[in-house]
């Protein structure tokens, strides 16, 4: 299935009322952020675009693919990769190695093995390496994610890629936004409190209990004192980078 | 006759919280929890019509299926539309759907591996699966594609039983399914395994016969023997003619399935 856009629809936010707008229309190729306090529902709206949700949901939102209603069934079937979803759960359960998990997913998804494509890309963003023969409960939390993204952007490789909160992941945001970058027609929604990754987005989405309360297109002003923010961060990562490697700051 | 709708999963994969999120959708519903010794499940339910079952020395699975009726009446009695049956969930042999019911199990995406539940997932309409949020959505296709092999045709649903997310999903394909279960009859879907080994009578030795063989030769017996409860051999069920076969009180050739290797 071709990309061509996704379109939210308004539902209701957490007292019931509904929400105040006609719809949002996201295009191949667009960043979206999504921003609010934490437990103001984020995540749903995040889980409501994962599952394209048809009304169904707590909120009530309808999610449309390509200006249609997906039905439910196609949705959860393991082999609808259309969307890809990087979650804030930095931890796998199930009893394989890395090597095991990952060929087994592409087995479902009808790929060739290529866990050691994804190890190579999960080593690019975290620091202690992965390898192949490690257990996937072994993994630490950068660790984790970072596998998780090289399966989404490798086995997976998802049109659309929502990302819940991934500066919180010890992995580096810049580079996996980049990586994300690397399909030009891909959508990328990503839930963040961080300046550097809203600022980047197109527009981006402000929740506020449980409802989208706004929309916010990034404005050139914005996009001025982004290229501000990118340099404290630079200075903010050499001041991180030193404590880390245990030397002392000034 | 109240609607019925049975859940069925392992201890601790979340059946009640699941529960506690869907009835809230209903109009108008009981629920009876079958447990063994203890619980307080109900008490978390917001309904009027509850209560609790506690089979004691009784397998809960056949518990539930010997009293399935009197929980449709009590549901009769208490004018509700639908009746929620929540089972214990001990031994994976046992499947406690009745054909007319909605049969919904329920599965922790952290817990046991999928193909080790054997009936209850085979043979229900739904999968609901709890704790899905904790991990990520690789592992998540990987348990969609494990139930699948287990049951092609089943409809899997996650369902988070904190903030309930899922449950109205859950609600809507319950209520979805329930017109096309009221013209199947009220019997069990899967034909529980019931006492055919001596421990199953209170026998407590280990050491007084050859148990390898004698487990060997039942089983063999077992498979020969089509569970379809005919009649043909004289017995009310394949089960009671199996036991004698066992103690080598009846001919196996009596029943007209049998063959001899």
């Amino acid at each position: 299935m071709k990309l061509e856009g996704l379109t939210i629809l308004p539902g209701k936010n957490k007292k019931g009322e509904p929400e105040n707008f006609d719809k949002i229309e996201i295009k191949p190729g667009q960043i979206v952020s999504i921003v609010g306090k934490t437990g103001s529902g984020k995540s749903q709206l995040l889980y409501d675009i994962e599952t394209l949700s048809r009304g169904d949901s707590i909120s009530g939102r309808k999610i449309l693919l390509n200006g249609k209603t997906i039905d439910r069934k196609t949705v959860f079937s393991s082999e609808f990769t259309m969307i890809g979803h990087v979650s804030q759960n930095l931890k796998f359960f199930v009893d394989m190695t890395v090597g095991e998990f990952i060929n087994y997913h592409c087995e479902i998804l009808g790929k060739g093995r290529c866990s050691m494509e994804v190890i190579e890309l999960a080593n690019k963003l975290t620091g202690e390496p992965i390898s192949e023969d490690m257990r996937l409960h072994q993994l630490s939390g950068g660790q984790s994610r970072a596998l998780m993204i090289a399966d989404i952007l490798i086995v997976r490789d998802s049109p659309i890629i929502l990302a819940d909160e991934i500066e919180n992941a010890g992995i580096e945001k810049v580079k996996v936004l980049d990586l994300f970058r690397s399909r030009k027609d891909r959508i990328i929604i990503l839930s963040t409190h961080d300046p550097i990754l809203a600022l980047s987005s197109d527009f981006r989405i402000v929740i506020k209990e449980g409802g989208i309360s706004n929309i916010i297109y990034t404005t050139e002003k914005e996009k001025e004192i982004l290229e501000k923010v990118k340099s404290y961060e630079i200075e903010y990562m050499e001041i991180k980078n030193k404590i880390r490697n245990g030397e002392i700051i000034g | 006759m109240a609607d019925l709708i049975i859940f069925a999963g392992v201890p601790g994969s979340g059946k009640t919280s699941v529960i506690k999120n869907v009835i809230k959708y209903f109009n108008s519903v009981g629920y009876v929890k079958v447990d063994v010794f203890f619980s307080e499940d109900e008490k978390q339910l917001d309904i009027e019509h509850k209560k609790t079952e506690l089979a004691k020395d009784i397998c809960p699975d056949h518990y539930t299926a010997m009293l399935m009726e009197d929980f449709l009446n009590w549901a009769d009695i208490n004018k509700t539309e639908h009746l929620i049956v929540e089972t214990a969930g001990l031994c994976f042999r046992c499947s406690p759907y009745t054909k007319n019911s909605v049969a919904v199990a329920v599965v922790d995406a952290i817990g046991t591996d999928i193909r080790k539940l054997g009936p209850i997932i085979k043979y229900c309409d739904i999968v609901a699966v709890t704790k899905y949020d904790i991990i990520s959505q690789s592992e998540r296709d990987i348990i969609k594609h494990k139930i699948k092999m287990v049951n092609d045709s089943v409809d899997i649903i996650e369902v988070n039983g904190i903030t309930g997310e899922g449950s109205y999903e859950l609600y809507k394909e319950i209520v979805q399914l329930i017109p096309e279960k009221r013209k199947e009859p009220f019997e069990l879907r899967f034909v529980p395994p019931s006492a055919i080994c001596e421990f199953c009578y209170g026998m407590v030795g280990l050491e007084k016969q050859k148990r390898r063989e004698f487990i060997t030769n039942v089983l063999k017996i077992a498979k020969k023997i089509p569970k379809l409860n005919c009649g043909a051999c004289g017995y009310k069920t394949c089960n009671d003619f199996l036991r004698k076969v066992v103690k080598g009180e009846e001919d196996p050739k009596r029943c007209i399935f049998y063959k001899e290797d």
